[in-house]
């Protein structure tokens, strides 16, 4: 078939418009959204305010709060998960007795709807009815605040994550530890490095590419994160808990004020993109080297 | 001062025992080849020498120490794998220079050693690139490079040159040796190419089956092979065997092959052949011992010729005699195809091997050499003379598959072409 064989034109034309109207459409719609003051409650007609929405939003407190406390969960749990999850793929990775039943266990947590473990973790840190508390209880340690105060709350969180996704760093850096080349370590051995050199010599800068994957993966999902602070917060205490996804939901589904919560979600997805794009920056040379 | 000592030393995995009761002595400064067919334990030997297979049972011992137990990184080895395993992530100078970082070198000493090494392989100029970057033969020298830096007691090479293209290997065959000179560090070498073993060896050790066939140097396994396993896999192409009894007739010891042909044994080895008279045998011709004509008369054979393959420097005869495959090769200057009738005649390396023997030994081990081609030791030495007979059209070059008829019918029509012409 030759290139300008207008029979091309069925064949992309198609593809195009669903593209646009799946996905260019709805993002488009919300971007004209957040130059409007659109509230619907009470319903008062659209009002063009341009980039009003977006200069009330940078100087409100609550949003600078949000993104705050957002890239604190996202920053911590994504690093926790890491080093946990790539220490128990070595581990896994290592021939034990045994691996088979705790790579299938190790790997529950990520099968369950985040919503059902919130709601037991909500249970499991419950001050006064909680088991956890009153296990602490018998070592004199009597109604921490788990779910109560700030700090602890944000750390809660944070556990819970962590809990829920390291299994999904667990299987990716597992995948990947399995396709290393074992001469190359056998190589390592005869230099007589330690485990500990082979670790940080070979294992380490050869995972780089995957981690980096990974990291960015859970990076950008955690950002997200919703469900586990809804379910076992709501944001609170106060607001200190909140994230940006649940100031736009008090925003958007509470207040109904949808203008503003455009405005929220674009100023979300340049946050992200400017994260994502600050840290794909920062690894590329380390990643270059390695083509 | 590194010898190898491998002594009774035995490797099973679970109840498949893959090396038993090899014994086995490296000298000092000797290069040794291990070679053998794939399965045969080479490269277990090899590794566990490296301390990267446990040993079962037995003891290995490099330069007096006893190293049995030692893990890999204590033996003071080096070994360039088959696969080169170059850290994928380091440059060329960080590859070479790994093993010093991880003693702790200084860094200044490390760059030092990585530049002479460079210098000495050739590698100066992609220092700073990454294994990706290199092609084979310069990952090759890298790998070798990383093996010598550290100046091992012994070096140990599994197969390093089967990823190489042929060219390349000759070269870097040449240079492994060149380095053995350089160095004189006791080199333990595994391959499965029998022509890298004759080449580089001091000593060829010929495995098989987790054992030790025969172990000497190339000539000596070439012209003296201990066995059919070594006679039939030293050498390319491999020797020819033709299983047969021998009798005592008419006053002189004769080689039958069950299809009726008939051989004369020489006077001068009647003596060492006499004990496997009325004994089946196999009789060994290499291809390059095979002549074309001046053969006296019962010595010779009558090869059924299947295909004719120029190589350039000379030509491989491809057929049969009786029930058994024969190669005989030629003088590029008479292609057979060409000539209506061969005569093949062979000298003094042709040996009968009696089979009653265990493990296939020879009956003997004939005195005579191979050298002797002149025309007088000639005519007073061969075992075997072949006929070659066939029709021009049935011995050209290969035709493409499409254009060839089927073997069977190849065969057949050969078959009537030479009895008409009889």
């Amino acid at each position: 078939m030759m290139r300008n064989d207008p029979i091309k034109h069925v064949f992309i034309w198609p593809a195009v418009l669903v593209v646009l109207a799946i996905s260019i459409f709805p993002l488009i719609y919300s971007l004209t959204t957040s130059f409007l003051s659109y509230r619907l409650i009470p319903p008062i007609p659209p009002r063009v305010v341009w980039l009003g929405n977006y200069a009330t939003l940078l100087q409100e407190p609550r949003f600078w709060s949000a993104l705050f406390t957002t890239t604190l969960i996202a920053f911590i749990a994504v690093g926790l998960q890491y080093a946990i999850g790539f220490g128990v793929a070595l581990a896994l990775n290592a021939r034990v007795p045994g691996e088979r039943l705790f790579r299938v266990a190790l790997l529950l947590p990520m099968l369950l709807a985040p919503v059902a473990v919130a709601l037991v973790a909500r249970m499991m840190f419950n001050p006064t009815m909680g088991p956890l508390n009153q296990f602490l209880s018998k070592f004199g340690l009597v109604n921490l605040p788990f779910l109560t105060n700030g700090h602890w709350a944000l750390a809660c969180i944070i556990a819970v994550e962590v809990w829920q996704w390291t299994p999904f760093v667990i299987l990716m850096m597992l995948a990947g530890l399995q396709t290393l080349p074992e001469d190359v370590y056998e190589a390592a051995e005869l230099e007589n490095a330690s485990a500990w050199q082979q670790f940080w010599g070979i294992t380490f800068p050869m995972m780089l590419p995957i981690s980096a994957a990974v990291v960015f993966i859970r990076l950008i999902e955690s950002y997200k994160i919703m469900d586990t602070v809804f379910v076992m917060t709501g944001g609170g205490p106060g607001v200190d808990t909140e994230t940006l996804t649940l100031f736009a939901y008090q925003e958007g589904f509470k207040k109904f004020n949808l203008g503003y919560t455009s405005a929220l979600s674009f100023l979300f997805l340049i946050a992200i993109t400017i994260i994502g794009v600050t840290y794909l920056a920062l690894l590329r040379p380390h990643l270059e080297k390695r083509r | 001062m590194a010898h190898v000592e491998i002594e009774n030393v035995s490797k099973a995995y679970g109840p498949y025992k893959i090396i038993e009761g090899l014994d086995l002595k490296v000298a000092d400064e000797e290069f040794v080849v291990l070679v053998g067919p794939s399965g045969c334990g080479k490269t277990t030997t090899l590794r566990m020498i490296a301390g990267l297979e446990a040993v079962t049972s037995g003891t290995i011992r490099i330069g007096n120490r006893d190293v049995t137990q030692l893990r890999p990184g204590l033996r003071n080895c080096a070994m360039v794998f088959q696969n080169y395993a170059l850290y994928p992530h380091m440059t060329v100078a960080e590859n070479i220079g790994y093993g010093m970082k991880v003693r702790g070198e200084q860094r200044a000493s490390i760059d030092k050693a990585v530049g002479d090494v460079a210098r000495v392989l050739d590698l100066e100029q992609y220092l700073q690139r990454r294994p990706k970057q290199l092609s084979g033969g310069q990952r090759q020298r890298v790998a070798i490079g990383r093996a010598i830096v550290r100046s091992p007691d012994v070096f140990l090479f599994d197969e390093p040159l089967s990823n190489l293209d042929a060219k390349l290997r000759i070269e870097m065959r040449t240079e492994i040796k060149a380095l053995h000179r350089r160095l004189a560090k006791t080199i333990v070498y595994v391959t499965h190419d029998q022509v890298e073993a004759m080449t580089m060896a001091d000593r060829v050790v010929v495995m098989n089956k987790g054992r030790i066939e025969q172990a000497a140097d190339p000539i000596t396994i070439y012209e003296k092979p201990s066995n059919l396993f070594v006679a039939g896999f030293m050498g390319a192409p491999s020797m020819n065997f033709i299983h047969g009894v021998l009798t005592a007739r008419d006053g002189a010891l004769t080689f039958t092959e069950p299809s009726g042909t008939a051989l004369k044994v020489p006077k001068s080895r009647e003596a060492a052949y006499a004990g496997s008279v009325g004994k089946p045998v196999v009789l060994g011709v290499r291809p390059d011992h095979v002549l074309r004509e001046g053969a006296p008369a019962g010595s010779s054979i009558r090869i059924f010729v299947k295909d004719v393959e120029p190589l350039g420097p000379h030509t491989l005869v491809i057929g049969t005699v009786g029930a058994f495959a024969f190669t005989a090769q030629m003088p590029v200057a008479s292609p057979p195809s060409r000539i209506n009738s061969l005569t093949s005649r062979s000298t003094s390396s042709a040996r009968i091997y009696s089979t009653r023997r265990q493990g296939w030994r020879f009956a003997d081990l004939p005195e005579c050499s191979t050298t002797a081609r002149s025309a007088a030791e000639a005519a007073c030495s061969p075992h075997c003379i072949g006929w070659i007979k066939a029709e021009r059209r049935a011995v050209h070059r290969r035709k493409p598959a499409h254009m060839r008829k089927a073997p069977l019918q190849r065969n057949f029509a050969d078959r009537k072409q030479v009895l008409g012409s009889r």
